[in-house]
């Protein structure tokens, strides 16, 4: 007889659709997360909530070792003063309540770009073990049930779709994106509405966008934000067979002599050990954090790990590749209502390009995959707005000459920023291993995140970020410049538990089962073999909502009242 | 050094500052801290003599001066709001150490390139000291104390910087909402 049912680990985008779901089915489910559970009138307009990292750990209790390529080996630096910070929210609904919500799915092309593109040197490329057709019921569902704003227009790469439009209408979309449509009619380039993860209307129990200009790294206060929090754990918790157990850190998962999960040692909130078991084990940590609770919960028959024997936990972690960039309008350039509507405050721009998804351009080189170009406003924090204003070309700026230039910035014009996503290529270089000696607050050890990016990432980066600056050059957009960065930006984390077909090569089946626990599964963006060239999130809510089909087939028949 | 004894020593007594004076005598344990600045529920005393809040202070109005039309370091209560930074338990050593340490330095150059303190410099020449400064090892401290004179000028009002929202108001800067009622460490 089992506490639980189902025993979830993290209660992110990964976590909570398994929760809604089961929950709903009528199985008793327990959640376990290590931060609080803050409520939408929690989240305010307050940049000092970010600044001073109310909703990540203090890096004093809790860091990661970060590893850089230097010469032929790795230079180790723990994150704490470094800079880096791997943490994205430890929080009922994890990172997805600072998400910008720009949703796009993957296309048919990224699960199989090995047989597509053939072997990149270097890299770990493979093709899933399911096909865009498997995934794309639950790209569906993921929009009615926890809301995707949008409007679907033809375009080279529009991906096929079993229902005809978005269930809710586009968010509203600031002045700036008629001139971006503009622009790329001018250049023969295909403008689309980018889908967000915003309700535009009041739904699915929660309120509408209030448009105020604060999305993205802040919490929602009105819930139409589709968190894991707004759109699926509250309503999972409201089942009656739903418990969260917040502040709650998973120490590790002990298994008997055959192997299997008998049970979940954690931290409670005033630091005392509790154990709660459960029929099937649930992890969705976050990519970094999974593999790391993986590989501490060693056992008898899991010497390196839970259901670690070919040593693949860890391995091919994601980050997101990519450029970016950005222009201004100057408002001198335009007219007194232009200058009024450029000013306008709270709407989106909500644009994107896709037509070089896969790239075919013999100047390029040979047809390959490329990525997404989203059109977005420069965030508003003034804070960091203003900081990015000291540094001059010839030293620190201050002084008068430092007012003057804060005083053109925020009100001389106003900016674009192109955001350019193409694959993290997976690689032996980029992973995450135990760093025996690194402990956090509770004793549990670290771990080393070793990070290198393939030169892909950057010709692709580059390629990207050129076509849209193009677009920002046609708007008549100043000092308009883009970049590729091979720098990884570590809110956009996946892979390390890749899913394959072959027990030897990956850790999970295409279920998100491990291949040698048969109680355990993964259910956040740890499965993902390749990332595809968009944010992860909407892939991590779509396939944890096939795997809790999956686990409803499986619990079917032990069905049982709540403990 | 108690924060009362620093604002009677330099007489800055501007009307934040009067009852910042009155929460002091009323709490004679704590260092005297506004509770209109501070961040955090436990605070530490300051080892940051009279003579080196005159050097910041100094220091701060030559970065972010004040204008005839835009505000500067005094108008958005820059100094309150370092103390209450620095004054916060859960701020590290370093931190603090950094500031005292570089005000200690600046203090240094201008005493060995002008034979005076910072303070007594005049405008050209206090420039001259902090670009010395910027030129040995001064940067970090420079662009620390910058940093919280822009949190004091854009951050909520909330956190005691920003009076009347001045800052935003100079930078036509849309805060945003819901603005916070509380601040992030009382959340």
């Amino acid at each position: 007889m089992n506490d639980f049912n189902v025993c979830i680990i993290g209660s992110g985008a990964g976590a909570a659709p398994v929760a809604y779901e089961l929950s709903k089915a009528g199985y008793s489910v327990v959640v376990l997360e290590k931060g609080r559970w803050f409520k939408n009138q929690d989240f305010t307009k307050d940049e000092l909530l970010g600044i001073r990292e109310k909703f990540t750990p203090d890096l004093r209790d809790e860091q990661h070792i970060l590893e850089l390529p230097r010469g032929d080996g790795w230079r180790s630096k723990p994150t704490l003063h470094s800079g880096w910070n791997f943490w994205n929210g430890s929080l009922v609904g994890g990172s997805s309540n600072f998400m910008s919500g720009f949703f796009h799915r993957l296309k048919p092309v990224d699960f199989h770009q090995l047989s597509e593109f053939g072997k990149i040197e270097g890299t770990n490329v493979v093709d899933w073990p399911i096909t865009y057709t498997d995934l794309e019921p639950y790209y569906d569902k993921v929009e009615k049930v926890i809301g995707v704003s949008g409007r679907v227009v033809e375009h080279p790469f529009q991906e096929p779709r079993s229902s005809k439009d978005f269930p809710f209408p586009p968010t509203q979309e600031h002045p700036i994106s008629k001139h971006i449509d503009k622009a790329c009619d001018k250049l023969g380039y295909h403008a689309i509405p980018m889908p967000r993860a915003i309700l535009s209307r009041p739904a699915l129990d929660r309120h509408s966008c209030s448009y105020n200009s604060y999305c993205g790294s802040y919490g929602c206060s009105t819930g139409a934000k589709s968190s894991a929090r707004a759109a699926l754990i509250d309503q999972a918790v409201a089942t009656g067979n739903c418990e969260v157990r917040t502040e709650s850190m998973v120490k590790k998962i002990s298994t008997n002599a055959q192997g299997k999960i008998t049970s979940v040692d954690y931290f409670d909130k005033q630091g005392e050990l509790q154990r709660v078991d459960a029929k099937i084990y649930v992890v969705a940590c976050q990519a970094i954090e999974t593999s790391r609770l993986l590989l501490n919960s060693t056992g008898a028959k899991h010497a390196n790990g839970l259901g670690n024997d070919n040593g693949q936990i860890g391995k091919n972690l994601l980050f997101a590749g990519g450029g970016s960039g950005s222009g201004r309008l100057a408002y001198d350039n335009y007219s007194a209502v232009e200058q009024l509507e450029l000013k306008q405050f709270g709407t989106f721009i909500n644009r994107s390009i896709q037509d070089w998804y896969v790239i075919d351009d013999k100047d390029y080189g040979e047809r390959q995959k490329g990525g997404t170009i989203d059109f977005v406003h420069l965030h508003p924090n003034p804070i960091a707005r203003a900081s990015r204003q000291i540094q001059g070309e010839n030293g620190l700026v201050w002084g008068k000459p430092l007012k003057q230039k804060l005083k053109e910035h925020f009100t001389g014009g106003r900016y674009i920023k192109l955001e350019c996503f193409c694959d993290w290529m997976p690689t032996d270089n980029t992973q995450v291993s135990i760093a025996p000696d690194l402990k956090d607050k509770w004793g549990i050890p670290s771990v080393k995140v070793r990070i290198d990016v393939h030169v892909h990432n950057l010709q692709a980066g580059w390629y990207l970020a050129d076509k849209g600056a193009t677009v920002l050059k046609q708007m008549g957009a100043e000092n308009v410049v883009a970049f590729a960065s091979g720098a990884p930006p570590t809110n956009l984390v996946a892979g390390g538990c890749r899913f394959g077909d072959d027990p030897e090569t990956s850790v999970l089946d295409k279920n998100c089962r491990s291949h040698q626990v048969e109680n355990l599964y993964v259910t956040d963006g740890s499965f993902m073999p390749t990332g595809g060239s968009v944010p992860y999130t909407w892939t991590i809510y779509a396939n944890a909502f096939r795997v809790a089909d999956h686990l409803l087939k499986e619990l079917s028949g032990g069905r049982k009242a709540i403990v | 050094m108690k924060r009362r004894t620093f604002l009677i020593a330099t007489g800055s007594l501007s009307v934040s500052s009067s009852s910042l004076l009155i929460a002091t005598e009323a709490d004679p344990i704590e260092p005297a801290l506004n509770p209109r600045f501070i961040q955090s529920k436990q605070t530490v005393e300051l080892d940051i003599t009279v003579q080196q809040w005159e050097t910041i202070a100094a220091a701060q109005a030559h970065l972010f001066p004040a204008e005839s039309d835009s505000p500067g370091a005094s108008d958005v209560n820059a100094q309150d709001y370092l103390y209450a930074i620095l004054a916060d338990a859960n701020r590290e050593d370093a931190d603090r150490k950094l500031v005292k340490q570089g005000t200690i330095k600046l203090d240094e150059i201008s005493q060995q390139q002008f034979k005076k303190s910072f303070v007594a410099l005049n405008q050209f020449d206090r420039e001259t000291s902090l670009r010395t400064f910027e030129q040995d090892g001064g940067r970090a401290w420079i662009m620390t104390v910058l940093g919280y004179i822009f949190e004091a000028l854009l951050a909520d009002p909330i956190y005691g910087g920003n009076p009347q929202t001045i800052g935003w108001q100079w930078l036509q800067h849309n805060p945003g909402f819901p603005r916070p009622q509380a601040r992030f460490h009382q959340l």
